[in-house]
């Protein structure tokens, strides 16, 4: 008989509970993701969640981490109040577009500009779940929503905003990156994403934002395998992939900003 | 004790809740409580503490939250409009069940209003103010030295019971200077800590949460709440009372319309009418059974002055009206009820004008 | 019970001189003492007024309505308020800025153009203002207003406030002389 090997094992931070994510849904693949990486740096024991509204709500009966669940959009104001209090502790906002992108716009961009050292892992899938299928800022052109039912448009909804390069364009923001988890190739580059924000915060860099390009078969009322292509083909060349702020790589002059 | 110094009472709230041991504090501008945030700005770092100031009402009261919940209550304070922001915050944090300080320095109403003084935030204090079945501490102080007093009192309660305490005030006593002396120190508040997020390390993870999807489980969530509730509401009301027993008539009042009132009770005298002062000092837990007692026992009619158009009445009616008659005498958008308004209310009532 | 008032534009320093007339009552003197200001909503500019109310008795209603003292800055508050003057009060006015009917018994003093030419700073005004009703009602003693004014004040204006007080109270005494302000107990 063949020696077996573990190859792939359950992370620690990951409960084993069956999901009640839809068929399809991305939430799954990117909680295991986050728990992979505070298993590789070992924090679990000082790592806190907020969670948001909407379904990644119940994110914390996945994790096995300390939560707190903040009100819709509040998640990175409630994060700013733990980590300044205890800045030993590793969080993290978990937030979807309609959390972080429309009721949490102020919120984000504050802790972002503040440059909070917190992580916030942005899930992006253009629409809005748990309520049902509505009108996200980050939904597409033409997309048909329950309420947008003729798609949606320019002249009524404006375009979709573009999270990482609105985040970016502020001079604080330390990482921002956009990643997907399309196919097992993004996926892996978005574990990557994920450890090197968690890494900049563990070093107290600032603040790190990771945008995942993400599905939502049910409410697009696409199969699960189609939606996947569908963020590759339909999302993705909206919403580019890449790093859109790295400041280990760059110099930031304060002195052009001062009255000094 | 310090010495006494002349305080803004603003200022004297922010320095008694550095010595209750306020080290978070979470503010937006808005008038007349600028001071306290000024106060704070200043003075935080000087004790290693943490000031920001938000973006938003909501976003100060999501700070307190976030800061509460590691164990380390924060303090935030707005007036009037800014308190309606952060009513959704001050639900959240008392179903999360984690300690929270809210001062109102209140300013006239609706909509923008005025900066003047007002109590026209009565009710949304102490009738919950956000949504959901819940109430919060509310404690009125009527002097600067009370403005210090009460915020260490705040404090204090809202991590024994893990709620939020809120100090409502107004524009006068956010403002006005009046000599005031500070404890060197308060006494240490050891409430159990098992419920704060510090890291799971060596035991099961902790949630502070305050959704409950299952069935019947929001029901259970809330009936422990309100049991709660009905503990504080035995055991920590605070009133202050002068000659209730002999007098002709009973004044009512708190905060600054109180001042006025205290007044007219020596102009009163010199008429020769009695009058007793009664004062809640916490609006919720209200008095309810202190006043019924009094009514019941001494008959005489009571009057209710108020900086709005009568909302503590309503209380004051519930446990009065029983036994003896309520009156009311209200100053709407900012006046302050005179001593001379108060004692022609109260010979109009009496028959003696 | 002493009943004064300070009133100008916003940014004369207003407020400040009364914070130090009330910390020269309530710290210094020992009296019950309540400072409340009132002003609009123009940092600079409007009109601003500060009332300091000081009694041998605990005070409770917190407005001056009877005022023993006046200070008017500008012509708009003195039009405004010195209806409040209860009658023999000390009206005091910077005549380079206020003119005021000759019934009203107004105590005129060139307040402004001593802050200007004298002590070469037009924001010493105020603690000008604050000498010469000091110097003449007595309401607090000289030692008690300069302690408080060291007290209250930024060191960096503290000399230039401290001369300007002082030149105040000179001004404020040396009237009293003349015009004998009724007698003011706390």
């Amino acid at each position: 008989m063949a020696k077996m090997k573990t190859v792939q094992t359950r992370p620690e931070a990951l409960i084993d509970v069956t999901t009640h994510y839809c068929p399809g849904c991305g939430h799954g693949i990117i909680h295991r993701l986050i728990a992979e990486v505070i298993d590789e740096f070992e924090i679990q024991d000082r790592t806190v969640l907020v969670a948001p509204v909407g379904c990644s709500v119940l994110a914390y009966n996945y994790l096995d981490v300390d939560a707190i669940e903040a009100a819709h959009g509040r998640a990175p104001a409630v994060a700013t109040g733990i980590k300044r209090a205890n800045p030993n502790l590793i969080v993290f906002t978990y937030q979807g577009d309609g959390d972080l992108a429309a009721i949490g716009t102020n919120e984000i961009i504050h802790a972002a500009n503040r440059g909070e050292n917190f992580t916030t892992i942005f899930v992006n899938n253009a629409i809005y779940g748990m309520t049902g299928g509505q009108l996200a800022p980050t939904t597409l052109i033409d997309q048909i929503t329950t309420t947008t039912p003729r798609g949606r448009s320019v002249g009524n909804e404006g375009y979709p905003i573009r999270v990482c390069e609105l985040v970016s364009s502020l001079i604080t923001p330390y990482y921002v990156e956009r990643v997907s988890v399309s196919n097992a190739k993004n996926v892996r580059k978005a574990k990557r994403a994920i450890k090197k924000a968690f890494q900049f915060q563990i070093e107290g860099r600032g603040f790190t934002l990771v945008e995942l390009l993400s599905s939502c078969p049910t409410n697009w009322s696409i199969e699960p395998v189609a939606s996947m292509k569908w963020v590759d083909e339909k999302m993705e060349p909206f919403f580019p992939l890449g790093v859109y702020r790295d400041r280990s790589k760059e110099e930031v002059d304060v002195s052009a900003a001062s009255c000094k | 004790m310090g010495e006494k110094q002349l305080l803004a009472g603003n200022e004297a709230l922010g320095e008694a809740a550095i010595i209750a041991g306020c080290r978070h504090y979470f503010g937006y501008p808005i008038t007349p409580q600028n001071e306290i945030t000024a106060y704070m700005a200043r003075r935080l770092p000087e004790v290693d503490g943490v000031f920001i100031q938000s973006e938003s009402e909501i976003a100060a009261i999501n700070m307190v939250l976030g800061a509460g919940a590691t164990g380390h209550t924060a303090m935030t304070s707005s007036s009037s409009p800014g308190i309606s922001l952060k009513q959704e915050g001050i639900s959240y944090i008392t179903g999360d069940e984690v300690p929270a300080v809210v001062v109102n320095v209140s300013r006239g109403g609706p909509g923008l209003g005025n900066i003047a003084p007002s109590q026209s935030d009565y009710f949304q204090a102490t009738k919950g103010g956000g949504h959901g079945d819940y109430n919060i501490f509310v404690l009125a102080p009527h002097t600067v030295q009370e403005m210090a007093d009460l915020t260490i009192t705040a404090f204090d309660l809202a991590e024994k019971w893990r709620m939020v305490s809120m100090i409502l005030a107004d524009g006068v006593l956010g403002q006005m200077m009046e000599p005031c002396t500070f404890p060197d120190s308060v006494p240490e508040r050891n409430y159990p800590k098992d419920w704060i997020l510090d890291g799971k390390k060596g035991r099961e993870k902790r949630l502070i949460c305050s959704l409950y999807l299952v069935e019947g489980v929001l029901e259970k969530h809330n009936e422990k709440l309100q049991k709660k509730f009905k503990k504080a509401e035995k055991e920590e009301i605070r009133f202050e009372e002068k000659d209730v027993e002999g007098s002709d008539i009973l004044l009512v009042g708190y905060g600054t319309s109180f001042r006025g009132q205290i007044e007219a009770k020596r102009q009163l005298g010199e008429f020769g009418v009695k009058a007793g002062l009664f004062r809640p000092i916490t609006l919720w837990p209200f008095p309810y059974d202190r006043l019924s007692e009094i009514a019941e026992k001494t008959k005489m009619p009571a009057l209710v002055v108020e900086m709005n158009a009568g909302q503590m009445l309503e209380d004051v009616r519930m446990a009065y009206e029983r036994f003896a008659p309520v009156h009311f005498y209200g100053r709407l958008g900012g006046g302050i009820p005179t001593p001379e308004a108060v004692t022609a209310e109260v010979k109009k009532i009496l028959g003696k004008g | 019970m002493i009943q004064a008032r300070f009133a100008g534009s916003g940014g004369q320093g207003i407020q400040f001189a009364g914070s130090v007339l009330a910390e020269a009552a309530a710290v210094y003197e020992g009296h019950n003492t309540v400072q409340v200001s009132s002003f609009g909503p123009e940092a600079r500019g409007g009109s601003t007024k500060c009332d300091v109310l000081i009694s041998s008795r605990t005070i409770y209603y917190p407005r001056a309505r009877s005022l023993d003292v006046f200070l008017a800055m500008n012509q708009k508050s003195s039009d405004r308020y010195y209806a409040d003057l209860k009658e023999h009060g000390c009206f005091v006015i910077d005549s380079g800025s206020v003119s005021a009917a000759a019934e009203l018994d107004a105590i005129g003093f060139p307040i402004t153009q001593v802050a200007l030419e004298e002590i070469k700073n037009v924001i010493t005004a105020s603690m000008i203002g604050l000498g010469i009703v000091v110097g003449l009602t007595k309401i607090v003693s000289d030692e008690a207003v300069i302690k408080a004014l060291m007290d209250r004040t930024p060191p960096r204006v503290a000399e230039i406030n401290r001369q300007a007080l002082e030149r105040g109270l000179k001004m404020g005494s040396r009237a009293r002389r003349s015009v004998r302000p009724h007698v003011l107990h706390a």
